[in-house]
């Protein structure tokens, strides 16, 4: 179970309700009280997303979540680090770093950037085409693995051993190895400066239903995030992820499959209801509007509200160079449940396209469990509709549910990320190779 | 605090070193306890050994010290930065989130780099160091001055959170900067509002003229391997001169003279420990050490410091792990006790403990003069 930490909370009207404060959004005790919460739940992760773009006003994800290690003992910290902008060699870093000073809780969101507008702040004149940025990011996880495999393993230390030859050191005496590391896009030559992670890895997560992500994902994610808007849906993500596995010769408990779920939790079925149609009134219809009109051919404020979503003029996923996965899960949603243009706008602001409900802390842990126990998910990424209310709901209701079905741990039984998840230790090469 | 006058008080600062987490936490809380104004942690972007064959390593600055921003509660958290192999937009956004999460503790040292380490940050097809490292201290320069526009993309009272409204932000001042320099080149805005301390303290090392002129330019302050007073007196007058020439005050510049300083019971023992430490050193790289007792260390530190020529010192990585807390626990008393030294225990920001006035936002200030955007 992981926890997806989200400004003031998942729906996009949530900083608008009267108890939330957005500036805390900046504040480390805002954060920290939430990574609290979800530690108290046992959760085994708290995740957060990055971007490198636009007037979004954030954190930034590595620093953040090095500040909360400080903060908590156990449950895991996934930082988003975008590959097409970053540095294998630094990437490499600050991961090692957080797995060092956590203990080995760190994980790592790989996502490939999905803003035409992010190449602009580096310099660079385009984003590279969607297939490209996979490869590249394929390429960097390599390179990064690289790395992590040859870090100073302290077991082993007496002092590294200088010797003749281009890196100056012995890549085979167990010490540090070179990462030589020579690709179509990168090329790094090491050795890594730090410890080996105490995770081997940091746990590899990933966030992409396209499929280059599905590719991708099947060939080096641990965790995968995903959006899926039904039950089948979500069975049928989960069926064909796990399926592509052999083909890398990796077994299906490699890999651990968390779609979205965004939950309006309260004891009746009527206050949930009203806690719904609270942050549903806190739209802002114009801007809602104007964001999503970025994914048709024409300008939705210029259709009547309650008429049906101009489908017609939609974008192809194809079409766009992000999120492609989600343009199609948004089409589908739109033509099957025939929604008009307020209630898509509505259903967005919901969680922007994962599984939303609304209901008793029972009826949430029923669908749980049904897409728990019958392959549609190993577990679940939460994303409360708000901050702190939505979280200590789902921990004070839900949580104790799933433990009474015994879908839930009562107690963390280990100390690392992997170790929650039930992931092995990565072989590294060097060693294998001896 | 203004660079002359009764009231001048040093300025110290400290390195943290080595991979272990829990030696850098200590070393913070030494540091914290002490008064000292900030740790600095070093970047490395390439694997080295150290004079003792051991590997030198350093974790990640930021991911450190947003860890340690957490255990402490006043003092300054500067990180390094290798401008080479670095971009300003991901550099202007971690200082932000440090800034914020330590309230206003946060700042950087913008190094250009060890040329060694290119290796590491190779693109494919890509032959030979790029201008950032040929141009190391013009590359660094610009970097500062991207990062500056990046924290000023936001005016201070950019955020309004109108909840009646539905309205976030005045969009009217939060603007692009289409920085587009010879080594950096950022469109902005940053995704994170004006930190704290408006822009947080930017330090260089000032080693060659070209490193003076660098840091004439963009610098808050300049840690410099002085190895005498006279030098230092020197080198404080380059730097007046060079910032007039800059149109910048001459006050607004802290500089920072690097020490080993090595404390002991004796004079004698003290030696010995400066004999070794010199030849680990090799003679390749003279250092500045003060070696003695306590009394005696403080007496070369208020020497350096009433000539007036620097504002403090920065205490490099010292090889023995007993050195520092060695300094706090002694020689910092006694610089207290003559008056040298802040009381302690002052919470503000970085900024503010250097004496430097928070900045004004560039591009607010132009709109103003202009009467309009």
């Amino acid at each position: 179970m992981n926890l997806f930490a989200h400004g003031t909370g998942h729906h996009e009207a949530a900083w608008r309700l009267p108890e939330a404060d957005p500036r805390q959004t900046l504040d480390i005790d805002y954060y920290r009280h939430l990574a609290r919460v979800a530690e108290r739940g046992l959760m085994d992760s708290l995740f957060v997303s990055d971007a490198y773009f636009g007037r979004i006003n954030k954190l930034e994800a590595t620093t953040l979540l090095a500040a909360l290690s400080a903060a908590t003992e156990r449950i895991g910290l996934i930082a988003t680090v975008g590959t097409t902008y970053c540095e294998p060699y630094h990437l490499a870093r600050q991961a090692a770093t957080l797995d060092h000073i956590s203990g080995g809780r760190a994980g790592w969101n790989i996502v490939t950037g999905s803003a035409d507008a992010s190449s602009l702040n580096f310099g660079k004149a385009e984003h590279p085409e969607h297939s490209r940025r996979y490869r590249i990011a394929e390429e960097f996880v390599d390179a990064v693995k690289r790395l992590w495999d040859g870090g100073i393993d302290p077991a082993l230390s007496g002092g590294a051993q200088p010797v003749d030859g281009p890196s100056g050191l012995r890549p085979d005496s167990g010490i540090v190895g070179e990462a030589g590391f020579e690709g179509e896009y990168y090329s790094v030559k090491g050795p890594f400066n730090l410890p080996r992670p105490p995770q081997g890895y940091p746990v590899l997560v990933q966030a992409g239903s396209s499929e280059s992500g599905r590719a991708m994902g099947a060939r080096v994610a641990e965790v995968v995030f995903t959006a899926q808007q039904t039950f089948d849906a979500a069975r049928e993500f989960y069926a064909d992820l796990k399926s592509r596995l052999p083909a890398y010769g990796r077994l299906p408990e490699q890999l651990v499959i968390m779609p979205g779920l965004c939950p309006i939790v309260a004891d009746t079925e009527a206050e949930a209801r009203e806690l719904e149609a609270e942050l549903n009134e806190h739209v802002n219809m114009q801007d809602a509007l104007k964001r999503l009109s970025s994914r048709f051919e024409a300008d939705l404020s210029e259709y009547p509200l309650d008429g049906p979503v101009p489908l017609h003029k939609a974008k192809l996923p194809g079409e766009i160079n992000a999120l492609r996965s989600r343009q199609q899960l948004l089409l589908d949603m739109i033509e099957e449940e025939s929604l008009t243009i307020r209630q898509f706008v509505r259903r967005f602001a919901n969680g922007r396209g994962h599984f939303a409900f609304t209901g008793t802390a029972v009826r949430l842990a029923d669908e749980m469990e049904k897409w728990f126990l019958r392959g549609a998910a190993d577990g679940f990424n939460i994303m409360p509709q708000s901050f702190p209310g939505g979280l200590e709901a789902f921990v004070d209701k839900v949580i104790p549910e799933l433990q009474n079905r015994k879908l839930f741990r009562e107690a963390y039984e280990g100390t690392t990320l992997r170790e929650h998840l039930g992931l092995a230790m990565p072989v590294p090469r060097y060693r294998a190779l001896r | 605090m203004s660079a002359g006058g009764a009231d001048r008080k040093l300025i110290l600062t400290a390195a943290l070193d080595g991979p272990d987490y829990a030696r850098c936490v200590r070393q913070a809380q030494i540091a914290e306890q002490a008064g000292f104004h900030a740790v600095v942690a070093p970047e490395s972007s390439d694997f080295r050994l150290g004079g003792n064959g051991e590997p030198e390593a350093a974790l990640e600055p930021f991911s450190l010290l947003a860890a340690l921003s957490a255990g402490t509660a006043s003092i300054g958290l500067i990180a390094e930065v290798h401008a080479a192999y670095n971009e300003p937009y991901h550099i202007a956004r971690k200082l932000g989130a440090l800034d914020y999460m330590s309230r206003g503790r946060a700042g950087c040292h913008i190094a250009p780099g060890p040329a060694a380490a290119a290796g590491n940050f190779g693109r494919t097809g890509e032959g030979g160091p790029g201008p950032r490292l040929l141009e190391a201290e013009a590359a660094a320069t610009e970097f500062a001055e991207a990062l500056r526009l990046l924290w000023d993309s936001w005016e201070d009272d950019a955020l309004v959170y109108d909840k009646r409204a539905g309205v976030q932000m005045d969009e009217g001042k939060v603007r692009e900067i289409d920085y587009a320099g010879r080594y950096y080149a950022v469109k902005g805005p940053l995704n994170i509002a004006r930190p704290p301390q408006g822009q947080p303290p930017v330090l260089f090392a000032v080693t060659g003229a070209r490193g003076r002129s660098a840091a004439a330019k963009e610098a808050d302050a300049a840690v410099a391997p002085l190895l005498s007073t006279a030098e230092a007196a020197l080198m404080r007058a380059d730097m007046r001169a060079r910032m007039v020439r800059n149109g910048r005050r001459a006050e607004d510049l802290r500089l920072l003279a690097e020490l080993c300083p090595v404390v002991a019971e004796t004079n004698e023992e003290a030696r010995e420990l400066e004999h070794r430490l010199r030849q680990a050193f090799g003679a390749a790289s003279e250092r500045l050490i003060f070696a003695g007792t306590a009394a005696a260390v403080a007496d070369r530190i208020e020497a350096w410091f009433r000539q007036e020529a620097i504002d403090g010192f920065h205490i490099a990585p010292l090889p023995r792990p007993d050195l520092l807390p060695a300094f706090a626990a002694k020689v910092v008393p006694e610089l207290r006790r003559r008056g040298l030294f802040r009381a302690g225990g002052e919470t503000s920001t970085l900024r503010s403990g250097l004496g430097l006035a928070r900045p004004n936002n560039v591009f607010a200030t132009l709109k103003r003069r202009g009467g309009s955007d």
